[in-house]
């Protein structure tokens, strides 16, 4: 008797569980792609003022929603560890750079939240949504850890291809960030990957293998989640030279005061910015375009039509990886978040080969300042700062099922992060963050789901500030105020509403607002284990010698 | 008594075909491992720096010029004490965790590898080792694998508060010694502590009436190289005559020796490093201080095993016990030709940080070419003496065979008349892949039926009677050199006998998948992990202001 109610009781709970299973099956999960851009500035591409065509990108833009105050961590360790983990870095243990040339900082801190490689007690967003039934791939920059435990295929990613480190020779093989000509240090999921020596090109390359992907996943059953994190448009600036030449003489045409006026005023138009807001005013080591000579003009033209083609080259893969979703059936029903993980880079690796021809394998160059500062108009300052132009980009989010056509080319102005992107995979995927990971107390994310940014234009209601440090840059964002600061250099307070290109600084005439932020600060740098900066311990005094680099 | 000991040896010999090896009792074993030392450094291979302790074991044993270590601290300590090639360990690399898919680099060593210790314990010995560990935080530490411990473990220091601190990481029988413990001298020099509480080992051994084994690990002189004032002043001065006098001085007396042939051509002053005479009298004073220090660290070394073998000599053990010493890698480079030299405090002090750097590596490592880290003859050969008065007739004689660390466990079992279990915990595990090396320290011909093989971030090699195959990375060709000839390695044969090279470097596959060793991966590692630059050099600006 008891057997047979209790036999009753399961048919009862499995035909309850097959009718919720089957309203489910009417709104089948998506499928998931996250393409993530490497030091791509605010305004580079088309659907955010720039004049660089981006028609997929752009298309995205036009079936989906665009954020206009989506932010990232401001450099690319720390932005990824927040996107994979919905944590800040800090918690996830990216506090600075994973890499060898951080180590003494991080010793001298000597403290978990500065460690060189991702968290293992904060499940990435591949390990969750495996965990709820996804097939998961990445393909592209890791750049969260070096040692084969660390690789994306043991962070939860069940296939992986990419480089491991932070910049690599586009075309392989050739000289790296180093100086040293050998292979970048690439992985095909738990092996060393060695790309052949010609006909090898790194946006050509992941895209390929994020369509195979695509394509192997199309007769499963299981929803898939994809991480696409391309190095374009990251330096060196190596690009194909039919794409360069598409750009070559154009910027010189234009200069860069003009172009970040025309940047503004296209995003101005398109409701992105406020045209209240002034143009921040140019670098102070960058001159007037028309003090700069010809010679330098010409340089910057072919630097800045060679990241152009990084971009595009970047664009014309997502396009490809859009058109195999189409093949495959799954476009509707994909959600593809388009980000980047910090502003435009004025970083000057510069390590050509002697008689390197620009964008060639022997080059290796970056855009410098000049460029960057264009990159991240209208904004002050560039990638490593917690100013505007380090730390916004775009998010484009786009899910023609999803998100209802009323809502498609629309902006949404809700104030967002990296960490935001964690809770709306979950929502998205209904899927549960694990209690334990890994022996411990799973990192629960800090973000907010962005899934009702998908079902109206208004602003979602945050109920925390946010925050950012990085190498001694800080920042508040809570409301309207922001609270910033560079490296030991005092807190500036800004009216992100009425100046978000930050040029009046309030802090004197709201003392009681800079104070209210400042707790705030100190509260979070206390919870998420952010130290002071360091100075690094003096050498001992070295006669006649040059700085030591052990 | 001597006719007696006579007549034993002689029925003895007859019996077993070894002839110079006496039997009453069980011999105790030490083995003696320094770090970082490379292969000209002691006074018996070559150096300038007294030795005259080591020197006087080397004229009553024997000496190897062809003893191998893996390349690195710890990857070395795995393949010593357990006979296996380090990747079967667990140990390929160092104390870090590569993970499941990564057998062979899993950061410790693994809990079933079995240790000389643990070996040599079922045969009645007392099993002791003091020094640095440096073999990961596995799940069987040094106090469950040895009856007495007393270690660091991983090093990094000389005195009670290097690097500023109040206490240092060592632990008695796996239990940590925090400041001021009662067991503890007030004042101590690791060098001595290490030797002392080996002796003490010794007499606890004695008390049980049992032969001992006992492992004696120095940190010296590895960075941060630290020594007494008075140590150091001893030398100071002493090296304005500089790397290239003071190299070309060892080579001479190499040669001398008996030790390396003299048609092979010395290797060169890498391009890095300067020419001494080129440098500021400034330089020429730090560089003397830098390797002052080391060599005082050398010196006090030696000094300590005087004090082990009076020690031995006063508790009647002296005769009986086999004292094997070694490096377990050749002279380090790290800190890049100018070293490392940081404060606060005095160089050389308990609160400074002192590398040698590669211009001094390059003379600690003479005649041979590259350093720790690289599996060119000065990352891996290394000076092994072996002393026992009792076992080994040979007075002061070179043996040339190669003979590499993962003979040391064979050697051991053997002189011990011990039995490798086997398994651990019911389980089966993998038998030690070295050779004895009784009859090359006997003076009976070697016949060693396997090559030896290596495995290092990449770097790799393989040994196989006059022939080595080398390579500088996983990812670059194979050099072929004959050893005979040109053990310097200048002339690259890889070319020239393409079917040689093939053929070694088809050994070479074969054993890594078998000791899952597997490529490298890339961007972890020497030498990116010393001196790196960051990437944002000083770019010219085309047109640039001023």
């Amino acid at each position: 008797m008891k057997r047979k109610s209790l036999l009753a009781a399961a048919f009862c709970l499995g035909l309850l569980v097959a009718l919720l299973h089957a309203g489910a099956a009417a709104a089948e999960r998506p499928n998931i792609l996250i393409i993530l851009a490497d030091d791509l500035g605010f305004s580079d591409v088309g659907c955010y003022g720039g004049e660089i065509q981006t028609p997929n990108i752009d298309r995205l833009a036009a079936t989906g929603v665009r954020f206009t105050q989506f932010y990232n961590a401001s450099r690319c360790c720390p932005s990824r560890a927040a996107l994979m983990t919905g944590l800040y870095p800090h918690q996830a243990q990216v506090g600075d750079m994973v890499d060898e040339y951080a180590r003494r900082v991080r010793e001298a801190l000597n403290t978990p939240a500065y460690s060189d490689r991702l968290n293992p007690h904060a499940p990435t967003i591949a390990e969750v949504l495996r965990a709820s039934g996804y097939r998961t791939g990445m393909s592209g920059k890791w750049h969260l850890g070096y040692r084969p435990n660390e690789w994306p295929a043991a962070r939860g990613f069940d296939s992986a291809f990419g480089v491991i480190e932070g910049a690599m020779n586009y075309y392989g093989f050739g000289v790296q960030h180093t100086g040293a000509i050998t292979n970048p240090p690439m992985a095909l999921n738990h092996e060393v990957f060695i790309p052949p020596r010609e006909g090898f090109f790194a946006t050509d390359a992941f895209t390929d293998y994020a369509v195979k992907f695509i394509e192997e996943t199309a007769t499963t059953p299981r929803p898939f989640f994809l991480y696409l994190a391309y190095t374009a448009p990251h330096w060196p600036l190596h690009a194909k030279p039919e794409h360069i030449a598409k750009y070559r003489g154009t910027y010189k045409e234009i200069g860069w005061d003009k172009l970040r006026e025309q940047r503004a005023a296209r995003l101005a138009a398109a409701g992105i910015i406020d045209p209240r807001w002034a143009l921040a005013p140019r670098p102070a080591n960058v001159r007037s375009w028309d003090q700069a000579p010809p010679v330098r003009q010409d340089q910057w033209d072919q630097e800045m039509s060679i990241y152009a083609a990084q971009v595009e080259e970047m664009d014309q893969g997502i396009g490809r990886v859009l058109a195999v979703l189409r093949k495959t059936g799954r476009e509707r029903n994909t959600l593809v978040l388009f980000l980047s993980d910090n502003g435009g880079a004025a970083e000057d690796p510069n390590r050509s080969l002697p008689g390197a021809v620009p964008g060639r394998r022997e080059s290796y160059e970056g855009y410098g300042l000049a460029g960057a500062h264009v990159s991240s108009s209208p904004f002050r300052k560039t990638k490593k700062f917690t100013h505007e132009g380090g730390i916004a980009g775009p998010l484009i989010a786009s899910w023609p099922d999803g998100i209802p056509k009323a809502l498609h080319g629309k902006l949404n102005h809700s104030i967002s992060h990296l960490i935001d992107i964690m809770p709306t995979c979950l929502e998205v995927a209904r899927a549960e963050f694990p209690r334990q990971w890994n022996g411990t107390a799973a990192l629960a994310p800090e973000g907010i789901g962005l899934a009702p940014a998908f079902q109206s234009v208004g602003n979602i209601s945050r109920s925390k500030a946010l925050f950012w440090e990085h190498e001694g840059q800080r920042a508040v964002r809570d409301g309207k105020w922001k609270l910033v600061a560079s490296h030991d250099e005092p807190w500036e307070l800004y009216d992100m509403e009425a100046d978000r290109t930050e040029l009046k600084d309030l802090s004197s005439e709201e003392p009681k607002v800079v104070t209210r932020l400042l707790a705030e600060y100190e509260a979070w740098a206390a919870h998420t284990g952010v130290k002071p900066w360091p100075v690094l311990p003096n050498p001992a005094p070295k006669p006649d010698r040059p700085p030591n680099q052990n | 008594m001597k006719i007696l000991r006579f007549l034993a040896l002689s029925i003895l010999c007859l019996s077993s075909a070894v002839p110079s090896i006496a039997a009453n009792g069980k011999p105790n074993i030490i083995v003696i491992l320094v770090d970082d030392m490379g292969f000209s450094d002691l006074g018996c291979y070559g150096s300038e720096i007294p030795t005259p302790n080591l020197d006087k074991l080397a004229a009553g044993g024997v000496r190897l010029t062809q003893f191998y270590n893996t390349a690195r601290c710890c990857p070395t300590r795995a393949a010593l004490l357990t006979g296996l090639y380090s990747h079967q360990a667990g140990m390929g690399w160092m104390t870090t965790d590569f993970g499941p898919e990564y057998p062979g680099f899993r950061g410790r060593l693994l809990e079933d590898r079995l240790t000389i210790a643990e070996v040599l314990k079922p045969a009645g010995y007392f099993t002791a080792m003091t020094g640095k560990w440096h073999l990961g935080q596995g799940p069987r530490p040094p106090a469950e694998r040895f009856d007495r411990s007393l270690q660091a473990m991983a090093g990094g220091f000389y005195f009670p508060n290097s690097g500023g601190k109040e206490s240092q990481n060592l632990f008695l029988n796996g239990r940590k010694l925090e400041k001021g413990a009662p067991e503890l001298p007030q004042k101590w020099y690791s060098t001595d502590l290490w030797t002392d509480f080996g002796l003490r080992f010794i007499d606890e051994a004695l008390v049980e009436k049992k032969p001992f084994f006992l492992y004696l690990a120095h940190n010296a002189p590895h960075f941060p190289l630290q020594a007494d004032p008075e140590d150091i002043a001893r030398f100071r001065g002493k090296y304005k005559t500089g790397w290239d006098a003071l190299s070309a001085a060892r080579h001479t007396r190499q040669i001398e020796l008996g030790l390396i042939n003299k048609n092979w051509q010395k290797a060169a002053r890498p391009a890095d490093v300067k020419a001494w005479d080129t440098l500021s009298d400034i330089d020429k004073d730090h560089f003397d201080n830098l390797m002052a220090i080391y060599a005082a660290c050398v010196w006090r070394m030696d000094r300590s095993v005087g004090t082990l073998v009076e020690g031995l000599k006063r508790r009647g053990v002296y005769d009986n016990t086999v004292i094997l010493f070694m490096s377990d890698n050749g002279g380090n480079a790290e800190g890049g030709p100018r070293g490392t030299a940081r404060g606060p405090g005095e160089l050389g002090s308990a609160n400074s940080v002192v590398f040698c750097g590669e211009s001094w590596a390059w003379m600690q490592n003479t005649p041979f070419r590259k350093f720790k880290h690289y599996n060119h003859e000065g990352g891996i050969a290394s000076p092994l003496i072996a002393h026992w008065p009792a076992g080994i007739k040979a007075r002061g004689e070179w043996r040339t065979e190669p003979a590499h660390l993962i003979d040391i466990m064979a050697t051991c079992i053997d002189l011990a008349g011990a039995k490798f279990p086997g398994e651990f915990n019911g389980r089966p595990v993998p038998h030690p892949e070295g050779e004895s090396l009784r009859p090359l320290l006997t003076g009976q011909p070697a016949n060693r039926a396997q090559p030896i093989f290596w495995e290092h971030e990449g770097n790799a090699a393989v040994r196989e009677g006059e022939w080595k195959i080398t390579r500088l990375g996983y990812q670059a060709p194979w050099e072929l050199y004959n050893m005979t000839a040109d053990r310097t390695e200048q002339h690259n044969l890889a070319s020239e006998n393409p079917e040689k090279t093939r053929a070694l470097a088809a050994k070479w596959d074969d054993w890594a998948k078998r000791a899952s060793v597997k490529p490298w991966p890339p961007g972890i590692g020497y030498p990116r992990a010393e001196g790196q630059a960051a990437p944002g050099g000083k770019k010219k600006r085309a047109g640039k202001k001023k």
